[in-house]
């Protein structure tokens, strides 16, 4: 499943520190090398692409500060969301029986499986105006969420939650409840011991899984385009304003590309502020 | 069937009568530690001492009966009544093999955590846990995390942490099993000290006699999910009344019955003649020999055979023992002999070797059971 490989990618990242190169069998190389060109290639064909003189001009152009200003704030406040919603969330899965923890994953990953456009379609249709929830919210307190600035923060959420609920997941198992019982032999109430014992064990994951939210939420594009729209200054954020210029009639697309780098390089800071998060080096 | 299982009285600290089924195995046992007493549970792996204890933690579900400290009910089963109080709740202290110290913690505030909980004031208790740090020894190693500690002092720390709740009953679980025998010794004092000065009323479970020589007043022997036998350490150690009390005392038992002639007889037979301790049982009566490893003679073969208190068997394992040899004897598993290695050398004992034993009767206490 897509999120066991989340969370297996960082454990794998800290058992390498560990073991040695000359452990890995050399037929392993080629592959592992085209794994990495076709990541990393990509990146390198769009810097080859850019119009690297009107690249500056582009990225502090209006419509481009506008849309990274749009998409810092919706992805902090979905991820914020995602932590508030999520931690608890993880908590219920790691401590169920083997049957419900299985149900309530499987739930909890569907949209990491599904297309975002899938995603929005069925927000729409229940915090639409004739949606499940959303009529009722329209008559009863004139709510209408559909392209709205929390329409964004609403898709982000739905396709960034999964990420996180893994990882903390993850590492609740990993810690399990050894240290919890403890605590509570020594007369810690459970919320002490959630917050004391419980939380600070499970930081490396949850800064993990934060990052990752974070980072998904940013890059958000199918279920916000549906749900949300692509209104300048509401619900266009990078990711809109990027297929906005992509695609648009006579502007030259060097701006959609001079967007993407910008959109590259906001994920390499999150990455590398990830790296210096990493549990082996915490400690 | 002991002195102890008298009406509970005002300073009885736990009282516990339950029982616990575990698959197809079944804990049936009733304990009263009294306040500020120390309780050694002995008993050989598999005997449900773990089980015992984890049930009166509140851990594991019991069957039926009641848990109280105090007076008051912590676990109740059985008669329509369901109650178990959880954990946090209880005042049941818990310290097991591994320390299990917080590891985002530093030692004091590890230590400092119970109380803490308890809503004490932040200041408060870290200037407790300084005191209890200083109590186990550990003076100076306040701001370490556990990662940065020995396994002893790790575990010093633990009984800090535990003492420091200020539990009305401190459960430890074979506490110094997983430190190194030098440390083990070097705790043994220690946790008998800090237990004694606190007045906290403790259960050790172990399966070291040393642990219950040293630390505790009172021992418990726990076999198949029962208590067998319950007394003052020594009592029940200087007396042993199964083949496993006595090779925890490191002395030899033999049960048969009282012949007509005033000796013990085995059920194949072996006859032996000895001090009889306590009154005399009647001809026929269930009664134990004991005797010390050491008192054993090897003797040479032949024309020994209808005599009292010697027999032959087959050698199992020589091992090295502080007094000699140790010679452990095929089908006699309860049976061990120390002898001198001039003697193994003289008669060439070795393994499958069927050599003769002696023991004089002078060194043989009779006693009915």
């Amino acid at each position: 499943m897509t999120g066991d490989e989340v969370v297996g990618v960082s454990g794998a990242a800290v058992r390498a520190r560990t073991s040695s190169r000359s452990t890995i069998p050399r037929a392993l190389y080629v592959p592992a090398v085209i794994g990495l060109a076709l990541l990393v290639l990509p990146i390198i064909g769009l810097m080859s692409r850019a119009d690297w003189p009107s690249v500056p001009a582009a990225i502090v152009s209006p419509a481009a500060v506008s849309a990274l200003s749009l998409s810092l704030q919706t992805g902090v406040a979905a991820t914020v969301l995602c932590l508030i919603v999520g931690i608890p969330l993880a908590m219920l899965i790691a401590r169920s029986g083997p049957r419900v923890a299985g149900v309530l994953r499987t739930l909890t990953t569907l949209p990491l499986v599904m297309p975002p456009l899938v995603g929005g379609i069925a927000l729409l249709y229940l915090l639409g105006r004739n949606g499940l929830v959303g009529g009722f919210l329209d008559i009863a307190f004139g709510i209408r969420i559909p392209f709205t600035t929390a329409a964004v923060v609403i898709a982000q959420s739905f396709v960034a939650l999964p990420f996180l609920v893994i990882s903390v997941e993850g590492a609740l198992r990993t810690a399990g409840t050894r240290f919890e019982l403890v605590a509570a032999t020594l007369g810690a109430g459970r919320w002490t011991t959630f917050r004391r014992i419980t939380l600070p064990l499970v930081i490396p994951g949850l800064v993990a899984g934060t990052v990752l939210c974070f980072a998904r939420a940013l890059g958000e594009f199918g279920a916000t385009a549906l749900f949300a729209g692509n209104a300048e200054g509401v619900t266009r954020t990078m990711p809109l304003a990027i297929y906005t210029a992509f695609n648009g009639a006579g502007v030259s697309q060097d701006s959609a590309v001079a967007l993407s780098i910008l959109l590259v390089a906001v994920a390499i800071v999150i990455l590398l502020f990830m790296r210096s998060w990493r549990p082996d080096v915490a400690r | 069937m002991m002195a102890d299982s008298a009406v509970a009285n005002s300073t009885t600290t736990m009282d516990a009568r339950l029982r616990v089924r575990r698959g197809n195995f079944s804990v049936d046992a009733r304990l009263r530690v009294e306040h500020g007493e120390v309780l050694a549970l002995l008993g050989p792996n598999g005997s449900g001492k773990s089980t015992l204890l984890g049930a009166l933690a509140g851990l594991i579900p019991i069957e039926s009966g009641v848990v109280t400290v105090f007076g008051r009910v912590l676990t109740q089963r059985g008669g329509g009544t369901r109650l178990v109080v959880p954990p946090e709740h209880r005042g049941v202290g818990l310290l097991g093999q591994e320390p299990l110290l917080f590891p985002h913690l530093s030692a004091l505030d590890n230590v400092a955590f119970g109380p803490q909980s308890q809503g004490i004031a932040k200041v408060t208790a870290r200037c407790e846990a300084r005191e209890w740090l200083r109590a186990v020894e550990l003076e100076g190693l306040e701001d370490r995390r556990p990662a940065q500690l020995s396994g002893g002092q790790q575990q010093r720390v633990a009984l800090a942490r535990a003492l420091a709740a200020r539990p009305k009953v401190l459960l430890l679980d074979e506490p110094l099993a997983a430190v190194d025998v030098q440390t083990a010794s070097l705790l043994r004092p220690l946790l008998r000290d800090r237990l004694t000065q606190t007045e906290t009323t403790t259960i050790l479970v172990t399966h070291d006699v040393l642990d219950a020589i040293v630390v505790a007043d009172r021992v418990a022997i726990m076999q198949e999910g029962r208590i067998i036998e319950t007394g003052p350490t020594q009592r029940v150690l200087g007396a042993p009344s199964t083949p496993f009390v006595a090779a925890l005392a490191g002395v030899n038992l033999v049960t048969g019955v009282l012949a007509p002639d005033g000796s013990l007889k085995t059920t194949d037979g072996r006859r032996f003649f000895g001090r009889t301790l306590g009154d005399q049982p009647a001809t026929g009566a269930a009664v134990s020999a004991v005797f010390r490893p050491a008192a054993l003679r090897v003797a040479v073969a032949s024309g020994l055979g209808a005599e009292p208190n010697s027999w032959n068997a087959r050698v199992a394992a020589l091992e090295p023992s502080s007094g000699g040899i140790r010679i452990r004897l095929a089908g006699d598993p309860d049976i061990v002999a120390e002898v001198s290695p001039v003697d193994v050398a003289d008669h060439a004992i070795g393994v499958g070797s069927t050599v003769w034993f002696s023991v004089a009767e002078a060194d043989v206490v009779l006693r009915g059971n």
